[in-house]
């Protein structure tokens, strides 16, 4: 993994995180973290934990995806522009823009946070249900074969 | 002056924030005034059951009355009850009334010592908004009570049966400006007086003989300090580290310090070393690359404070303003809301000594600054004045 250096001589955290969130969109657009990564980790994930069932995978691939999304209001956008003498003309005109944008959609964005937030918080309790009611028929049949076999023995021996 | 903490669980054995935050205060105000505690025989917040025997006892130098809890909670209903009548839908008010009676402690005896002995005290100071004791005890004594109420933005504090509680106290003492913003916000209790003033942090102390040595972990490490449970973020952060590592190789160790409540993957790089006392809690702090918070739902953060105390920064979540607020007014830690985020400022962190020296540095600066025990009595001191006249 690549690492990039602070000057730190005057840190200002929010400077940071800015370089860093901006690094973390260009990633996200040349593709660094694609689907397919995600879905190795998980299975390493699955591999490692045994009470993770690899029939959820996929759920839980599309929790984390909402887990990394839902937060609409403070999302930023990465303004570029390819052109070389009219780009930054170009790109302080849409951050204007982007700026007035954010200002009137303001109340609805946070509408859309707020029920965000709240539709992820709901999936996670049930993809913890599911994980719950998953390993308890994992036990349950368990139990089940087991009976079987005794009884399978009981009646050879009668 | 004599003056009542009321709380939902007291005690050395007891864990949590809240409770430790109550504990801390009574213990420092016990300087100023003639403090007694009001709580349950609990230790176990999950059901509430008897541990200590009821009656007055002292702790620390303070008066603590204990009261039974009957009957403790049943957690098995508790949950279906939420998943059926409270989590997919605008509850009713009567539905909110008993996720009341089975959240706890039902603590009655507690309730009515209140009523017959409410003269008998000049203030009573309610420790957390959502539990019975708080939600019965202000509304009986209104006039004599004071909130903190450490509240976070989670789904209960939107629930209509906490308006009184967040309207009728004489002040609310909130732990963080973000906190205060929160509760005003759903609540519009802008008219009551209250002030921010959060915990002290004590430095630590000459380290003797602790089971910190036993611990022996000299790789270097990221720390995780607190109940290691899912509630608390730990099941991201888990997958996060263990992705992480996988992405860098890097030769880090994730320590875990805590009381465990989930499953912990086997992993080389992972290591859980349970419930540590306070100097092996600060050696490991000290010791640390970064302490990682990775809680959502957070009022304060104890162990981000003690860790700045220690000049070690922090990577918390993103998520929780309270946390973020934290990192951005100290410039002692940096916060991630995805993986891509946790691992460049991981990255960031661990590959930049003097980053997180100064990081560290600019941490204790902002305790001493704010969350010394003086400024936090002074704080607790002149409010209570205020409200008493």
């Amino acid at each position: 993994m690549d690492t990039f250096s602070i000057n730190t001589e005057d840190i200002d955290v929010a400077k940071i995180m800015k370089q860093i969130q901006e690094r973390v969109l260009e990633k996200k657009k040349a593709g660094v973290y694609t689907d397919e990564e995600i879905r190795e980790v998980s299975e390493l994930k699955n591999q490692i934990s045994p009470q993770k069932e690899g029939s959820y995978g996929e759920l839980a691939l599309h929790l984390r995806r909402l887990h990394h999304n839902w937060e609409v209001a403070t999302s930023a956008a990465l303004i570029t522009s390819h052109r070389r003498i009219l780009g930054p003309f170009i790109v302080a005109l849409k951050k204007i823009g982007f700026r007035i944008f954010r200002f009137i959609a303001h109340p609805f964005v946070i509408r859309q946070t707020e029920f965000n937030a709240a539709s992820v918080r709901f999936a996670s309790v049930l993809m913890d249900e599911l994980s719950r009611l998953a390993q308890e028929n994992k036990e349950l049949k368990e139990k089940q074969e087991k009976l079987l076999q005794e009884m399978e023995e009981l009646k050879r021996k009668i | 002056m004599k003056i009542a903490f009321v709380v939902q669980r007291y005690g050395l054995e007891v864990q949590g924030g809240s409770e430790s935050l109550c504990r801390s205060i009574a213990e420092q105000m016990k300087k100023y005034f003639q403090v007694e505690v009001l709580t349950t025989c609990a230790v176990d917040y999950l059901t509430w059951k008897d541990y200590y025997p009821s009656g007055p006892v002292e702790v620390n130098g303070v008066l603590v009355r204990r009261f039974s809890t009957h009957p403790p909670r049943d957690m098995n209903r508790f949950n279906t009850f939420v998943r059926k009548r409270i989590a997919n839908q605008k509850p009713s008010l009567p539905d909110q009334i008993e996720w009341m009676w089975l959240q706890g402690p039902l603590t009655f005896d507690l309730i009515r010592y209140l009523k017959e002995s409410r003269e008998e005290y000049d203030l009573f100071i309610f420790f957390t908004y959502s539990y019975f004791t708080t939600y019965m005890g202000i509304q009986i004594v209104p006039d004599k009570s004071l909130l903190v109420p450490t509240a976070h933005d989670e789904p209960h504090l939107y629930l209509d049966i906490f308006k009184p509680i967040f309207h009728l106290p004489r002040a609310i003492i909130y732990n963080t400006e973000e906190e205060k913003r929160l509760v005003q916000r759903v609540f519009g209790n802008t008219h009551i007086p209250s002030e921010v003033v959060g915990s002290g942090v004590s430095e630590m102390e000459d380290s003797g003989v602790d089971r910190f040595e036993s611990l022996s972990i000299t790789d270097p490490y990221i720390l995780y300090m607190g109940r290691i449970d899912v509630m608390k973020g730990c099941k991201e952060l888990l997958d996060y580290f263990i992705r992480y590592v996988a992405d860098t190789g890097r030769n880090i160790k994730l320590v875990l310090a805590g009381n465990n409540f989930m499953q912990i993957p086997k992993h080389p790089q992972i290591f859980h070393v349970g419930y540590v006392g306070q100097r092996a809690k600060y050696k490991l702090m000290e010791q640390a690359r970064v302490l990682v918070n990775p809680s959502e739902y957070e009022s304060l953060s104890l162990s981000v404070l003690e860790s700045w105390s220690v000049g070690t920064p922090v990577l918390v979540n993103g998520c929780s303003e309270v946390l973020v607020g934290h990192c951005l007014r100290s410039q002692g830690g940096l916060y991630y809301t995805n993986y891509g985020e946790f691992s460049l400022c991981l990255d960031l962190l661990l590959s930049q000594p003097e980053l997180r020296v100064k990081m560290g540095e600019y941490g204790r600066r902002y305790v001493r600054t704010n969350y010394t025990w003086d400024t936090v009595e002074e704080k607790y001191l002149k409010l209570i004045m205020a409200v008493k006249g």
